[in-house]
């Protein structure tokens, strides 16, 4: 077994709104999610809007703090760490960030944007240049020198991300989260940024975390895939073998949404799931996928939650009728 | 004769840089009951195409050209109200990107849905909110949602009420802008079976807007992929999406993801160029992995009917290089 770089364990993260004068509502953005990412592996977060994947990605990194679990990374428990206690692990952990426009400062030079994450752990200047150079060229815009003194807007949005890529590589972290990195790039340079991150990734053993909504590109560009409802994992195991064998309903839904570019596609129409994702204010009862089930039996799902259940090596899933609908 | 017929439709902007050349010279034709895709990367053209031919303007457009024929009548020569008298919404209706969050957020969805009938046809408010209960059944939407307000509704009902307001004069044509790339994947496949059935009850015709090939194989019959401001590759679905001839559509296909099928996606190297200044002779060229360095880079080529009903704008097929 490979060594586990993170760990979580039962992590829930809850947001509280006020509801009129005297009420408060608790919204579980991340309700007991227990989920390990090893040195070197990626773990794909797959779900859709409101279903907790980035609350759970900015936990990790300690962004939000979790109302109860703890967190494990390198063996440390870092839950209840103060930010001075933390300094260490923001080191080692990074995110790239969804939106390469808005997530550069316009009014800053690529070098300054790369850089500032070593000025701010006191790198001296020549080992600043040095690693912004190193990480342009591990990011590809080659030659670095050009680059430097580039603003963001006279980069195309593929190249925009790398540059995102390279500011979260400086510091040469072991743990990345990486929050829909490719939804804002064009179709035909998103594969080149997935490439480019699994390349960096093995070339430094780091684990990432890389959230998603679109399950496609998680074929090979992912090792785990852990698909996230309404707050909670309902399925988790080898990236491989779930895209071919989806147990779960949900996550076969998610695999049937995906079409082929496949001009018979127009005379059929797509099996879909009725219904709409919950609201994280208040989810359903029992297993929270069942009012848009079609096995759901309108009893036992309805009332009693599922616990995540191997079913095989490395794969969990939560459902009641797991062997019922496995076996058919 | 088709029922929209598109000729060498230009869409300048004048921005602070220079000419922007987003529409530039786009040619198709739409025939009754059938849906065109236009496919193309962000900054290819085709929502500038869309809102030509709504004519929805800019006020920094620099040239404006080109014939749109709607049955065989130039609408592009009318005045500007004639044309939003007799064609915007009544026989070309749009849904443009985003148009789920540009609801009013202070007035009822059902009015906002029944306002083309009140300006159009001077109908008073309870019929129009009749014919906006129904048009919601037709859609997919519980009637008595014309008292909701917007922030009632989640994203894929405002999207139902969105494609019930293009429809709501009975329009030819209906011109959908990305109208899924905002939703989540369960509610796009439920848009997607809708538009379908649409499609096959009101024998619409559309023009269906979308970044992913993969998505326009869903709905469309012809594709049309946009490059720069032109479109490179025209014809069937079957054509582009089975036997494509044009190199940036075949990267374009190779790029997607599969789930189905054992094969690793490709990209292609570069970005889409800048419109104000594109490159020279073919816009495809500096990414292109067949370019000869010369023809391609000096001349630019003719769209090409390599085949019954396939057009292609590249010199590989039209007796150049190779």
């Amino acid at each position: 077994m490979r060594d586990s770089l993170l760990e979580l364990q039962e992590v829930r993260t809850y947001f509280y709104v006020r509801k009129g004068l005297f009420k408060t509502l608790a919204v579980k953005a991340v309700d007991g999610v227990s989920l390990s990412i090893n040195r070197g592996e990626t773990v794909a977060i797959v779900g859709e809007s409101g279903s907790g994947k980035s609350t759970l990605g900015r936990t990790a990194l300690k962004l939000v703090e979790p109302t109860s679990g703890k967190i494990i990374f390198e063996g440390k428990d870092i839950t209840n760490l103060s930010s001075e206690d933390l300094k260490w692990f923001r080191r080692k952990a990074q995110m790239i960030f969804q939106d390469p426009y808005t997530s550069l400062n316009p009014f800053m030079t690529i070098k300054q944007i790369i850089e500032e994450p070593l000025v701010v752990h006191g790198f001296d200047a020549r080992e600043r240049e040095e690693r912004v150079i190193k990480a342009l060229e591990d990011v590809r815009l080659l030659p670095p020198e050009t680059f430097l003194s580039k603003y963001p807007h006279m980069l195309s949005g593929g190249q925009r991300q790398r540059v995102g890529i390279a500011r979260c590589l400086v510091l040469e972290p072991v743990f990345i989260v990486a929050d829909e990195p490719v939804s804002m790039i064009d179709a035909s340079s998103r594969v080149e940024i997935l490439l480019l991150m699994r390349s960096l990734q093995g070339k430094y053993g780091i684990g990432m975390m890389y959230i998603t909504h679109d399950i496609a590109t998680t074929k090979y560009f992912s090792d785990k895939i852990a698909v996230m409802y309404a707050g909670k994992l309902l399925e988790i195991g080898p990236s491989q073998r779930i895209l071919k064998e989806p147990l779960h309903p949900y996550t076969v839904a998610l695999i049937d949404a995906v079409p082929d570019p496949d001009p018979h596609n127009r005379f059929r129409l797509r099996r879909v799931v009725t219904g709409e994702p919950p609201s994280p204010l208040n989810p359903p009862s029992g297993c929270r996928f069942h009012p848009r089930c079609p096995y759901s039996d309108g009893m036992k799902c309805v009332k009693e939650e599922p616990e995540m259940i191997e079913v095989d090596m490395n794969r969990k899933v939560a459902c009641h009728y797991i062997e019922k609908i496995a076996g058919k | 004769m088709s029922l929209l017929d598109v000729q060498k439709l230009m869409l300048y902007y004048k921005t602070s840089r220079g000419t922007l050349r987003a529409v530039d010279g786009v040619s198709f034709s739409l025939g009754k009951g059938e849906t065109l895709g236009l496919v193309g990367e962000s900054g290819s053209g085709k929502s500038s195409t869309a809102i030509a031919i709504m004519r929805l303007l800019p006020r920094n457009v620099e040239l404006y050209d080109g014939r749109i024929l709607l049955n065989g009548v130039d609408i592009s020569k009318l005045s500007e109200k004639d044309f939003r008298e007799k064609i915007r919404w009544k026989k070309i209706s749009m849904v443009p990107q985003g148009a789920m969050s540009s609801f009013n957020p202070v007035l009822k969805i059902g009015f906002q849905v029944a306002e083309p009938l009140m300006v159009h046809q001077n109908m008073r408010k309870p019929e129009t909110l009749k014919k906006v209960r129904e048009l919601f059944k037709l859609v997919g939407m519980p009637p008595d949602y014309v008292d909701r307000y917007p922030h009632e509704l989640s994203g894929g009902m405002r999207q139902r009420a969105a494609i019930a307001m293009a429809l709501i004069l009975n329009p030819d044509i209906v011109i959908l802008d990305e109208p899924t790339s905002a939703l989540d994947v369960s509610i796009q496949a439920q848009i997607m079976n809708l538009l379908k059935n649409l499609k096959k009850e009101l024998g619409l015709s559309m023009i269906f807007i979308t970044h992913d090939i993969a998505l326009a194989s869903d709905i469309c019959d012809k594709i049309g992929v946009m490059y720069a401001g032109q479109i490179v590759e025209l014809s069937s679905s079957e054509n582009v999406l089975l036997n494509p001839r044009h190199p940036y559509t075949q990267k374009l296909i190779a790029s997607i993801p599969r789930l189905r099928e054992e094969k690793m996606p490709e990209f292609i190297p570069g970005a889409p160029p800048d419109l104000v200044s594109p490159p020279s002779g073919c816009r495809f060229h500096p990414r292109c992995p067949y370019s000869d360095g010369m023809k391609c880079v000096k001349e630019e080529p003719e769209m090409i009917e390599v085949e019954d009903d396939h057009f292609v704008k590249c010199w590989l097929h039209s007796g150049g290089s190779k």
